[in-house]
């Protein structure tokens, strides 16, 4: 084997095991973020070094730059798919919601009629954080 | 050991690891839960595809992992739009 070989299999098998990991983290972890958490690994270091290590194999320069814009596509999706069900997540299920310790889109469901000038401040937030959202049906403006 | 045999050692722990992926899309008590399943899924039929492209030598089949992975980006989407429309909160939740 060249130099070139053992490159090219150091990456496709870092790749599957990081893979691996993310596969056993998606079974193995308790609520749903965490599992987002685990299957972000395997979809942006794992799929990048197999596909980079797939570029180098084909000795051709096209192939080479078609698979970093393979990668580049992926670094771009994986975050937005992410965010878009962690925001799914965030407004379906109240109760994964109180659990968070902190949570910084609280303060954009509180209803306007809520908003007194003079209760603004620390407390309100974190009254809102721990729970005070179930009670308050109001929901982020989805964008459209 | 061969470049051949590297592919096939790889492409054995893929396979592994998508079986564990199918297990959380069965036993995954909500659709958040199989909707994270099918992302990671999606990657795999990406990275098999290029392995199986390595190890048939035919660099045609990247294409096809290029397709692939965008309509698993697609698909991901729909599915978080769908649930977040939906509004149904009476699913299972996750134990603790």
């Amino acid at each position: 084997m060249t130099t070139v070989e053992l490159i090219i299999a150091f990456l496709i098998l870092a790749g599957a095991l990081f893979m691996l990991i993310g596969a056993l983290g998606i079974v193995r972890f308790p609520d749903v973020l965490s599992r987002m958490h685990a299957a972000g690994m395997a979809t942006t270091v794992g799929i990048s070094a197999i596909l980079l290590g797939a570029g180098f194999f084909f000795r051709d320069e096209f192939l080479f730059y078609r698979m970093l814009v393979l990668i580049l596509l992926l670094f771009a999706t994986s975050p937005i798919s992410t965010t878009a069900l962690t925001r799914a997540v965030y407004n379906n299920e109240p109760i994964l919601r109180r659990q968070l310790k902190h949570d910084e889109m609280a303060v954009t469901v509180l209803d306007e009629s809520m908003l007194d000038e003079s209760k603004i401040s620390e407390t309100k937030v974190d009254e809102s954080a721990n729970g005070a959202t179930s009670a308050n049906p109001a929901r982020m403006p989805t964008p459209t | 050991m061969t470049m051949e045999n590297w592919i096939d050692i790889t492409l054995v722990i893929l396979a592994v690891s998508l079986m564990i992926c199918f297990v959380r899309l069965y036993i995954g008590p909500n659709p958040p839960n199989r909707a994270v399943a099918f992302d990671t899924i999606a990657i795999h039929a990406v990275g098999i595809f290029a392995l199986i492209a390595m190890r048939s030598g035919a660099p045609e089949l990247l294409d096809a992992a290029i397709v692939t992975a965008v309509l698993g980006f697609v698909g991901t989407m729909m599915f978080a739009r769908y649930i977040e429309k939906s509004n149904v909160q009476d699913w299972e939740s996750d134990k603790e």
